[in-house]
Order: C-alpha cells, then structure tokens, then sequence
C-alpha cells in the first residue's frame, strides 16, 4: 500500500508540475504583451501629438539678427530713396618702379583717392579728391601748352615748372551733377573724366598695368569742365540686347593755367558715338565706340590754337579672354600726332590675370616717338585689392621731327604696385 | 522674382531684370525708385541668379560694382541671407525687388513672370 501511495505520488508530481510552469510562462507573455501595448499606445499617441500642426517656434539668435539686419536695409533703402545718404569710397595706390631711363627708381605714394556720392531721385552727384604724390614721374607733367625749342636743339620736352616733385598735390578730379530724366537722357554738369573708355576707366582697380598708355595725355584732354548730354537705347536680342549710346558735351577748353584766354575763344565740344553688340554663349562683351573733340590748346604766348582730335576704340571679352584697344589722332598747327594701344589679357583663374599691352605715341608737338611694351600679372585676391608687377621696353622710334643726332636709346624698366579699394 | 505688393508691374524680360539688378535702371513705370535685393554672395540662389541672369558670376558682379562705385559712384544691392529676411525686406519697401525660391513665396509679397530665358 505504502509504494502503491508513493508511485502516485510520484506520477501526481510528473503530470502536474510541468503544467504549472506552463501557466506561470503564460501569466508572463500576457504581462509583456500588455507592456507592450503600452508602449505602442504611448508611441502612437506621440506620433499623433508630432503629426499635428505646430506651434510657431521661438525666434533663434540668428533669425533675430536676420531681422534686425532687414529692418537696418529697410531704412537705410528708405532713406535713400527719401533724403538719400552719402557714399563714401576710395582707393590707395602705392608704386616703385625702377628703368634705364634717366628718371630714378622711385617708390610712389601714388594716387590716394576719396570719393563721395549721393543719389536723391534722378539727379546724382559725385566728388572725388585726388592726392597725387609722385615725385620723378613724367606721366602727370602737364606737357601742352609748351614752346618748343628750334629744331634740333636740346629740349625737356614733357617736363615743365609744375612737375610734381614728391610734395604731392590734392586735386579735384571729378565734381559733378547729373538729372537723369531717362534711359534716353541724362545731362551732367561739372568737372567730369572725358568720355573715352580708358579715361573713364583709369582708375588703379581697374587698369591692369600700373601705368597710362604713353599716348592718352597727348590726345583727348583728360577731363573736362562743362555740360555733357548722353543717353542710350537698347532692343533685346534673346537673353542679350543691342544697345547704342551717344554723348555730347562742350566744356572749357583744354589750356592749364590761362583761364582768359580761354573765355575769350569761345569752348571745346565734342561727341562720342557707342555700340554695344548682342552677345551669346563664349562672347560677353563686344563694345565699340568712336569719338571727336574739337577745342583749342593755347601756346606759351598766350595764343589758343585750333585742336581737333578723333578716335576709335573696342572692348573684346571673350571667355577668359579680355582684348581693349584705342586709337587716337590729333592735328593743330599743322602738326598731326597719333597713339594708339593694344591689350589682350586672360584671367588665368579667379585672382590671377595676365596681360601684355603694346603702345605707341608720335607727337612732333612735345617731341616725342616712342613705343613701349608691357608684359604683367595682376593678383586680386578680392575684387578690391590688386597686386600688380610688370616688366616694360622702351623704344624710341626715328621719325623727321627728332633730329637724327640726338641721343635716344631703348631701356627696359620693371614696376610693381599695390592697390586697396574701400 | 518678388516685388512689394504696391508695384503694379507684372512680367519683366531677362534683360530689363538684368538691368535692374546692374542699377542701370532706376524708375518703375509708376516712378518708384527700384530697390533690387540680393541674396549674400555665399548663398547657392544668388550664384545661380547671377548665372543665368546677369550673366557674370558672383566674383565677376563684385568686380563690376568697384568700378561702378568708382565712375558712377552707384554702390551694389543691399544683401540678404534667407528668404524669410528676403521677403521681409520686400513687403516693407515699395520699390524691392528680390528673387527667392518659389516653395518660399508668401502672400505678403507679390510674384512677377520672367521671360526671354
């Protein structure tokens, strides 16, 4: 009886335990699937909060500053517009250069300019200072107006009294008003730049070369004092325009230190004629442009002389590739004088451009025949700064004005510059 | 492009824009003073308007503007860096003009058709 209750015993326990651990798993799924039903619920409920529209979100530090920025535009465009503000800029222009020529190697605080601007409307107004400090430099010598020697005797041809000799001088370079009614007209008066391109464009920034083409000073005066009408029209041709300009102006004649004498002959005028082509794919820019001027240059005597100049000119850009060029000739007293330059240049890449300009000047009036080129490399590093260096030849051309004993040799020279705009 | 919702124009060519934007000109039909704004030189919208609109690129733009500050004394567009602040400026200035994309256009501001690309 005793081993019949104990092999009982025995089967009761081998058929009953493994149920109950059976229910004890079962008991623990059913929990964890209620856990995680909860969390699914509290997923889903998250989900639907994200899904909702949201509530604008808290400005951040940079977005204040971005408004701040948009109210200050805001105003100051306003202000422009209503009572208009002042422009200021400027350039700096710091040079050396050194030559077998007779003048010494100099280093040249060389042009340091202010410029103010205003614009109210449609009228403009401009000013720029000039402080020219350059001492040695034949380029800003005034070389009109002088009497030459008898022929064949020694002459200082384009050097006179009122050479700057490293004292500087501030000068007046541009001082004008403008109403510009429209696209078709504008009218400015003043002391303005002469029309031609380089003339108009002369400025360090944005010359390639730290030097004026030897012909400039000798043909069209380089600015003038006086009334100058323009305007241009243009007619779209696909994605570019053919444009055409004009510009007439009359302006005291070009006669440094005589002023009288100039009011008694009457004024200068002159008119300059521009096309600009249509451009397409690898061509961006195909200017060309002709201009006249008519005036007097006065002698030492107190004489004014008929001067009558004509020029033609063109701007090339294609891809990399820049081409400039002018042509000038001049004729009084019976003396004709021409200059011309040529200058292709490519932007090597974003900051480095490379140039060569070939130039040449005939003026039996200040005795001179002369050709010279130019081979250079400009660094910008930013549009405003431009690192210049060049190596130029001088060479003396032999024309019936220049006696044949006179001694003139060729000479190689090299000049560098720096120019900061702001 | 977008303008401010009192400027009455509705399409301009590729060329009038690029004028715009070059400042050579001035006056709306309903002489307003024109006020282009452009985007900061970084941003990826204002090199592609430059692109295909104004044919240079951002360098070549900041190149243009020393030479027009210098002969004409015109300084460059006022700059803006996102489109909020873009359309913000334009809402508050009767003669902006501005371009921003057009997931960005908002009603406080008024759009204008380009053609001739």
């Amino acid at each position: 009886m005793t081993r019949i209750f104990a092999l009982a015993m025995i089967l009761f326990i081998a058929g009953v335990l493994p149920a109950s651990a059976q229910q004890t798993e079962i008991a623990a799924l059913r929990a964890e699937l209620a856990r995680q039903q909860a969390i699914i619920a509290q997923l889903l409920r998250r989900l639907d909060a994200l899904e909702r529209p949201q509530p604008p979100a808290a400005a951040t530090t940079q977005d204040l500053r971005d408004d701040i920025k948009v109210q200050e535009d805001s105003v100051n465009s306003l202000r422009e517009i209503v009572n208009s503000k002042v422009n200021l800029n400027g350039y700096y222009n710091f040079r050396f250069s050194v030559d077998g020529s007779e003048a010494p190697a100099a280093f040249q605080q060389h042009h340091l300019g202010v410029l103010m601007a205003k614009q109210l409307g449609k009228f403009n107004f401009l000013m720029e200072l000039e402080l020219q400090n350059v001492p040695h430099h034949a380029e800003i010598a005034p070389v009109e107006g002088e009497e030459h020697e008898e022929e064949g005797a020694e002459t200082d041809a384009g050097h006179t009294d009122t050479d700057i000799s490293g004292e500087g001088q501030v000068a007046v370079e541009n001082a004008w008003m403008e109403y510009n009614h429209n696209r078709l007209f504008s009218v400015r008066f003043g002391k303005q730049l002469s029309p031609q391109y380089w003339w108009q464009n002369h400025y360090p920034n944005l010359t390639l070369s730290t030097a004026l083409p030897i012909y400039l000073r000798e043909l069209f005066p380089a600015e003038l004092v006086g009334v100058m009408v323009q305007g241009s029209a243009a007619r779209s041709v696909g994605a570019s325009e053919f444009g055409v300009g004009y510009k007439l102006y009359a302006a005291n004649n070009n006669f440094e230190g005589n002023s009288r004498a100039d009011l008694r002959d009457g004024k200068a005028w002159g008119a300059r004629g521009q096309v600009r082509f249509p451009t397409a794919g690898a061509l961006r820019r195909f200017d060309v442009a002709t201009d006249v001027y008519r005036g007097h240059v006065g002698l030492a005597t107190n004489e004014l002389v008929e001067d009558n100049v004509f020029g033609f000119e063109s701007q090339l850009e294609v891809s990399s590739f820049l081409f400039q060029a002018e042509w000038a000739r001049g004729k009084s007293l019976a003396q004709t004088r021409t200059g011309y330059y040529l200058q292709p240049a490519v932007r090597i890449d974003e900051d480095w451009i490379a140039f060569y300009r070939a130039e040449q000047l005939e003026s039996p009036r200040i005795h001179t025949a002369e050709r010279r080129h130019i081979a250079g490399l400009n660094y910008r590093p930013y549009p405003q700064i431009a690192f210049k260096g060049e190596l130029y030849r001088s060479q003396p051309l032999a024309r019936e004005f220049i006696h044949p004993t006179e001694e003139r040799k060729p000479y190689n020279g090299f000049a560098t510059a720096a120019v900061f705009f702001f | 492009m977008v303008v401010n919702k009192a400027n009455p124009v509705k399409t301009l060519s590729v060329v009038e824009l690029r004028r715009i934007f070059m400042k050579q000109s001035r006056m709306w039909p309903h002489a307003e003073s024109m006020v282009p704004v452009d985007w900061d030189s970084t941003s990826y919208v204002r090199q592609a308007f430059s692109k295909y609109v104004l044919n240079r690129t951002v360098r070549e733009m900041a190149e243009y503007w020393v030479q027009q500050s210098m002969t004409q004394g015109i300084t460059p567009p006022s700059t803006q860096r996102s489109a909020r602040a873009v359309l913000r400026f334009v809402a508050s200035v009767p003669g902006a003009i501005s371009y921003v994309p057009a997931v960005d256009v908002d009603e406080t501001v008024s759009v204008v058709k380009v053609s001739g690309f």
